[in-house]
């Protein structure tokens, strides 16, 4: 049976390549009879694992050649074990691809020795992105949702419990914009995985919390009492920060800054935030190649991804990764790489400063 | 409520959906007997499956799977001393005794009864629970999670074995150990003495097979021909092992009680499980010297409370959608796949398929229990087999285990080093489950003391739940000090606590306080939050090491403190730990070479003809035949091994990768 349908696939994948003059150059390429491995840096059963083995059902189908695809958990280090290990070992004759993360991509932002990789060097093929937004417990901190000043100050005066796992992780993004709008000093509770931290404002311990938009739309988007601060945006196809689709009515973080602040933000620290925000938001998840990898494999990676990603199975599987915000493939996934894991000397130095004066903290 | 649970059972009666839960739960066995390998990366075989799947079906299958991997777990622990999965390492402590008695059957029985019966009834608290425990779950805060900790910690303190300081100071070693890698407030790698491999902490898994498996081998090679001591099995093992589950229901149902609480209530985990039910026998039953030493009610504990713990872990997952364990992080996702979304919607407009899981968790222990129950006494037969026709197998099933934690070199490294640790902890009588205890809770404490103060400070006290914990806390305590236990062990110059040649012990005192010093003076490089717990640890661990120091140094008569086990009944004719030490030092160092399954097999080949004395082509049999076996699960369970300088070079074919 699954021969027949092997074929039946076949057939349709050659009438499109036939139809399809452009990659006539990628036909010459095949995978058939090959094993393609797609590294996740981290355990079985989370976001990053989880979307990877629904990609992974539908991806050999698309690929020239049929290739068997299979799943390679390592994990280590919040994926930098495994990271390490591909920019090092990993052949560039596309058998191996990776599932890089937010949390691949800070080491190498923030500079770490540990990390011994360049993403940037990496081939891309398509760019996940996922909106985010800080939300809070209303009554508690005192917001009204519809004052942004009034708001502002009730941020400054209110007893912010906010938790998170280290000062080095994701909230990063989160803790920068805080910190940008003066005089809001939050107590943040580390030690807490973004279950734990979910689970603890769940309990009212925390009154303040994070996450994806389509998580928090699911979780809280009935409850009154649970409402966003403001959202973290998406840059659109001209690389403005708009509002993020899923949140029309909530305003982005700058937009945010500058009702309450009479200016919009710049210096150090907003690029700190922007660099934060690509690589959180922009850059959720990406799918790569290794160093080195021809441009014609990329081409059949990128349109293999492509027709993925249209699958309305794929689709409805991922509520929270496909529908809202835009994919991006090949050179636009390089160029938000480029903005989410680049830093100029001064920002990091600024970033380096309020680590060390908030959280006791060193870049190593 | 009860017309949603009919429609559940008529939906899983259906021929298609019976066929998905049997075949679930088919799989869930298998990865529950492979050492290393449990529900989380059986699940994550069946989620590309479950993907395009009929909704009633997939369920079945993932939760089958789920439900029964912590049933046949039991056959690595009870016959062979290698703790399956996480869940069932208390399991070895009286079950692996048992099965050297000849009493393999009977220790799997009791096994098998007490899983069906925890799984049970953990499908029936979870029936319930859906209904009223989102309010009592949402009640536990830090300081409650806090104070379980510390009441795990006081309920598992009874296992510190002979001598309370070297048992108190074998769990400040877990705590240390504990400390090792990323701090879990900073993500500060502390004391990675230089390596990678401790960006993160060290698994649980390769501490667990260090303390419990490689110690058990090494000592069965040298004094044993056969597991079974007798050479055989006892035949009516069944009946007597059903009998004695009977006579322990009590038991088995307080431990069934505990699995399921500690399954839903966020703080613990359920890897410490077992460990807490087995505590709680010791604590509560009469005879308690009997434990450690093939007692039953040391099987029924762990055995009841690690099934039962799935249904518990279920209750968050499904009421709050957060996960109770790695699996039900997964199971979560899978759920997402079939277009289930957990939480209050799910409680309101899915019940039937609510009870759907409950169904398939009562159906699943059943089925499991069934096969494993069938398949006993055929396994239980290795048990009888002359011992060094199986050791070398064993020893590429426990690297092998160990290498699917983080899939890396270090995984073996560690493994080796932890090793050698437990052979000799074993050998100078410090505890290893207390070890293993400190480990396992030593990242709750360190967390959720920090939490717990920073958010709180002293008034954690006033809540409610938290009163009733230390009072529990309190009890726990007082029934281990109350009922304590001297050790009857005679105190001769010639036996095992003699006073006489103590270097062994020096040395291996010595390297402890090395260790201790160097995650200290490591500690203070660190600001409290990275810093502050290593350097309690090692605090704890001096202290404890302070009597026994003196004791060493002072006491000139055999005392309870001196323990060399070589002192007594050393083996005659048999080789020294050390060599077999040796022995697994030059087989990594060969894989490093030509890669993990040629180096096992090597070994393989080499031992069997070596020291089971076995004809040349019979010992190359084997060794191919473990390749095939490491090749046929790469392939499907794609796993991948640890390559050699070989595979630098040269590209091998399957399964010689």
């Amino acid at each position: 049976m699954f021969n027949g349908l092997k074929k039946l696939v076949l057939g349709a994948a050659a009438a499109v390549a036939v139809a399809m003059p452009g990659v006539a150059q990628a036909e010459e390429f095949t995978l058939e009879g090959k094993t393609v491995t797609w590294i996740v840096g981290f355990r079985e059963g989370g976001g990053t694992d989880r979307l990877t083995r629904v990609l992974q059902t539908k991806l050999g189908e698309h690929l020239p050649g049929n290739p068997k695809v299979i799943v390679l958990n390592k994990p280590g280090g919040g994926s930098v074990t495994a990271s390490n290990d591909f920019h090092a070992n990993a052949p560039a004759d596309g058998t191996m691809l990776i599932m890089a993360s937010t949390s691949g991509l800070l080491p190498v932002l923030l500079g770490s020795k540990n990390a011994r990789y360049d993403p940037n060097e990496w081939v891309a093929i398509t760019g996940f992105a996922r909106g985010a937004s800080l939300y809070a417990i209303s009554d508690e901190i005192g917001l009204s949702g519809t004052d942004m000043m009034a708001d502002y100050e009730a941020l400054k005066s209110a007893n912010i419990r906010f938790g998170t796992e280290t000062p080095l992780s994701a909230e990063l993004l989160d803790f920068v914009s805080m910190e940008l709008l003066g005089g809001v000093e939050p107590r943040y509770l580390f030690g807490l995985s973004s279950k734990d931290a979910e689970a603890a404002f769940q309990r009212a311990e925390m009154n303040m919390n994070t996450d994806n938009t389509r998580s928090y739309l699911k979780d809280y988007g009935e409850d009154p009492k649970v409402n966003p601060v403001w959202s973290y945006g998406v840059i659109d196809e001209s690389g403005n920060l708009v509002r993020d689709p899923d949140l029309p009515n909530i305003p982005t973080f700058p937009e945010f800054y500058e009702a309450v602040k009479g200016e919009a933000p710049s210096g150090p620290g907003y690029e700190a935030q922007k660099a934060f925000m690509n690589a959180k938001v922009m850059l959720s998840k990406s799918v790569m190649l290794p160093k080195g990898t021809p441009k014609h494999i990329a081409d059949v990676y990128i349109e293999a991804m492509k027709k993925v990603t249209a699958d309305p199975e794929v689709a409805a599987a991922l509520p929270r990764e496909i529908g809202s915000m835009p994919l991006n493939f090949g050179e636009d996934t390089q160029k938000a790489l480029a903005l989410g894991t680049a830093m100029e000397p001064e920002v990091r130095a600024w970033v380096a400063t309020f680590l060390k004066e908030r959280f006791d903290t060193s870049l190593d | 409520m009860s017309e949603a649970a009919l429609l559940a059972l008529t939906q899983l009666t259906t021929l298609q959906t019976m066929i998905a839960l049997v075949a679930g739960v088919v799989t869930g066995l298998i990865v529950g007997i492979l050492p290393g390998l449990g529900g989380t990366a059986g699940l994550a075989l069946l989620l590309p499956l479950v993907f395009g799947m009929e909704p009633n079906a997939a369920l079945a299958m993932m939760i089958g799977l789920v439900a029964v991997t912590t049933t046949s777990d039991t056959f690595p622990s009870v016959l062979m001393g290698i703790p399956g999965t996480s869940g069932s390492q208390a399991t070895v402590l009286d079950g692996f005794p048992m099965t050297k008695r000849g009493e393999g059957t009977r220790a799997l029985s009791i096994a098998f009864v007490s899983s069906l019966f925890g799984g049970i009834f953990g499908a029936f608290v979870l029936s319930f629970a859906v209904f009223f425990a989102k309010p009592i779950i949402l009640q536990i805060g830090f300081g409650e999670q806090f104070m379980l900790v510390i009441l795990a910690l006081s309920m598992v303190g009874i296992l510190t074995g002979a001598n309370l300081w070297k048992g108190l100071g074998a769990c400040s070693l877990g705590l240390l150990l504990g400390t090792l890698g990323a701090a879990p407030m900073s993500g500060v790698e502390r004391a990675t003495f230089g390596s990678e491999y401790l960006l993160d902490p060290l698994p649980l898994v390769v501490v667990g097979l260090a303390m419990f498996a490689t110690p058990e081998i090494i000592n069965l090679l040298r004094r044993q021909s056969s597991i079974s001591e007798t050479g055989r099995l006892e035949p009516t093992g069944w009946a007597k092992g059903v009998r004695d589950w009977a006579s322990n229901w009590w038991l088995s149902l307080r431990c069934s009680m505990i699995g399921s609480i500690i399954g839903a209530l966020p703080g613990l985990g359920g890897s410490v499980v077992d460990w807490i039910a087995y505590g709680h026998a010791v604590q509560t039953t009469k005879n308690r010297e009997s434990y450690g030493t093939g007692d039953p009610r040391g099987v029924v504990a762990p055995e009841s409370a690690n099934n039962a713990k799935e249904g518990g872990a279920l209750v968050p997952t499904l009421l709050l959608g957060i996960p109770g364990s790695g699996s039900m992080a997964i199971l979560l996702g899978g759920l997402v796949l079939i277009g289930i979304e957990p939480g209050k919607d799910m409680i309101d407009n899915n019940m039937d398929k609510v009870y759907l899981m409950i169904w398939s968790i009562a159906a699943a222990n059943i089925v499991g229990a069934g096969i494993c129950f069938f398949l006993a006494p055929q396994i239980a037969r290795i048990t009888t087999i002359k011992y060094t026709l199986i050791a070398p197998f064993m020893i590429g099933i426990i690297f092998f285990a160990a290498f699917q934690a983080t899939r890396n070199w270090g995984d073996l490294i560690a493994l080796l080093l932890l090793s050698v640790l437990a052979i000799y902890m074993k050998r100078f009588g410090w505890s290893r489950p207390a070890l293993l205890i400190g480990f396992v809770l030593s990242e709750r404490v360190e967390s959720s003391v920090y939490q717990t103060v920073t958010l709180y400070g002293a008034s954690f006290l006033e809540r409610p739940i938290v009163q009733i914990l230390v009072g529990l806390t309190v009890v726990s305590i007082g029934l281990a000090v109350f009922f304590k236990q001297s050790s009857s062990e005679e105190m001769t110059a010639e036996g095992p606590h003699s006073h006489l040649n103590k270097t062994p012990q020096w040395i291996f005192i010595g390297a402890i306080l090395i260790f201790t010093l160097y995650v200290l003076q490591n500690g203070w490089q660190f600001n409290p939050l990275t810093g502050m717990f290593p350097r309690v640890a090692a605090f704890s661990m001096l202290a404890f090491l302070a009597p026994i120091l003196v004791m060493m140094v002072l006491r000139k008569a055999p005392s309870g403190f001196f323990y060399d086990a070589e002192r007594k009944n050393a083996p005659e004719s048999g080789r020294s730990a050390e060599f077999y030490i040796g022995m697994l030092i030059v087989m990594l160092l060969w894989a490093g070479v030509v890669g993990f399954v040629l180096g096992i097999a090597t070994f393989i080949t080499l031992f069997l003809r070596r020291f089971a004395l076995v004809d040349w082509w019979k010992a190359l049999a084997g060794g191919l035949g473990f390749v095939l076996f490491l090749g046929i699960i790469s392939n499907q369970l794609t796993l991948r091994y640890p390559t050699g300088l070989l595979q630098n070079v040269v590209s091998l074919p399957w399964p010689l990768q």
